[in-house]
């Protein structure tokens, strides 16, 4: 008889012990929001720092946001998908001098309208998860304005990475999408580089000048 | 007895390690499955394109956008950009919460045409409390009474009611629109305050609505310049940015 209730007593706590490990696992990793505010907590840090404010540290600080910003965002999905689907014709080389090029892109602009919000100050207003995918809500409070950033993030590699950024309802993927095609459709692939490149270096002087 | 709960804590066990020892797998399956399906049509989640736009009168449009952003960057930003340096923040504030306040009937109107009616009500105490306890509209207190003005203009009247947006439309000075914005911008003038000056005292109402302008870009000097500062079709990029903006305020 005791023997019976010893097993039954392994046997239940065995049974027990496999259908919470998943549980206790899924625990274990960050989610999108979690990480997110660490990322957007760096960035603070940057724009706070003392050291780092002036038009006369701008490039600095502005390469400092990139640094912290960047980490957190899959570039090359965001480059794909705001190339749309004429991604499938490049080859390797050719997708990764694109990437290169949004990147150097998304420095002029994103990064430009990010350094502004010095002072402000970030709430988390809703994180929706749906499987690998998820869109985090923010709003920066600065002064009496709101303004609406929010964030959408894929799992790669175990982390949650962001492939769009939102803002004042404007997806910066599909604005890119928007203007990459036409330019597709007329100049090729080439056509668009080239312009891609002169669009950087025109800001880059505008920033030293 | 004891042996009933041997027997059935077996079968318990039975089946949960079979389920936690094939739930990886099965959702392994699941998971490329989906990745396939996403990869088929991970474009998909950005085909909304702004080449659906209907946007038949472009060159025309073109050339009003680009005196439209020569405007802004020439003239409106630098007069903008003097008048924040010599006028207080408290004046500024002040007098864009008068202009706001001037807009609320607007709100609310569009609000109860829209069956609105919650909206409406909000919107209304907040006109109240604000034209009264904040002087004329100068001060906020509707905002610390946690009262939120509602979005209400006609061109969303017009869309809830059926009417279509109609090719996209550069309007001179007002920026990107289209036919049903256009047409719901004159009813939306027209019952403003601001154009009942106008009317009755072109050049103060020219004036007025001018101070409300710079006044407005005060508050976000250097913003049009960096958010287009990576835009290699700053048209198209503007164009679909209205697109996004409009269906996100007519709730897509």
């Amino acid at each position: 008889m005791l023997r019976y209730r010893l097993l039954a007593l392994a046997l239940i706590s065995s049974f027990l012990l496999l259908a919470f490990a998943p549980l206790s696992l899924r625990a274990g990793e960050t989610g999108p929001r979690q990480q997110l505010e660490v990322s957007v907590n760096q960035l603070l840090d940057v724009l706070r720092d003392k050291e780092l404010k002036g038009d006369g540290q701008q490039k600095l600080r502005r390469e400092r946001i990139a640094e912290v910003v960047f980490l957190q965002f899959n570039m090359r999905r965001m480059a794909k998908l705001s190339l749309g689907r004429d991604w499938r014709g490049l080859s390797e080389a050719e997708r990764s001098r694109f990437t290169e090029l949004y990147q150097n892109l998304l420095k002029k602009s994103y990064v430009a309208t990010i350094d502004q919000f010095a002072d402000e100050q970030v709430s988390y207003l809703k994180e929706i998860i749906k499987g690998e995918k998820a869109e985090v809500r923010t709003m920066i409070i600065s002064g009496s304005r709101e303004i609406p950033l929010n964030y959408k993030l894929q799992v790669k590699d175990g982390k949650w990475l962001i492939y769009d950024v939102i803002i004042e309802n404007v997806s910066l993927v599909r604005n890119y999408r928007s203007q990459f095609g036409p330019i597709m459709k007329k100049k090729g692939f080439d056509g668009l580089i080239s312009k891609m490149a002169e669009k950087i270096t025109r800001a880059g002087e505008k920033e030293d000048g | 007895m004891f042996r009933k709960i041997f027997i059935a804590s077996i079968l318990l066990f039975c089946f949960f390690s079979i389920r936690v020892v094939f739930t990886p797998l099965v959702c392994q399956a699941d998971s490329t499955v989906a990745e396939v399906a996403a990869e088929q049509d991970e474009y998909a989640e950005y085909d909304e394109e702004v080449g659906d736009l209907y946007d038949p009168w472009e060159p025309m449009n073109r050339s009003i956008f680009t005196f439209n952003d020569r405007l802004h960057l020439w003239i409106i930003e630098p007069t903008s950009s003097g008048y924040q340096k010599v006028t207080p923040s408290i004046l500024r504030s002040g007098l864009r919460n008068f202009f706001n306040n001037l807009l609320e009937p607007t709100r609310i109107l569009n609000c109860l045409l829209q069956g609105r009616f919650q909206d409406a009500e909000e919107t209304f105490l907040r006109f109240a409390l604000n034209t009264t306890a904040g002087v004329g509209g100068i001060m906020d207190p509707g905002t610390y009474e946690e009262l939120k003005s509602h979005k209400g203009q006609f061109f969303q009247t017009f869309a809830k009611y059926g009417v279509s947006s109609g090719p996209f439309l550069v309007l001179p000075f007002f920026g990107p629109s289209d036919i049903r914005g256009t047409v719901g911008l004159v009813g939306d003038t027209v019952v403003s305050p601001t154009f009942i000056a106008l009317h009755n005292e072109p050049a103060v109402g020219f004036a007025v609505q001018g101070l409300n302008t710079i006044n407005q870009t005060s508050f976000k000097l250097g913003e049009y310049e960096k958010l287009l500062g990576g835009a290699l079709d700053p048209y198209v990029a503007v164009r679909d940015a209205y697109v996004q903006n409009q269906q996100e305020l007519l709730g897509k």
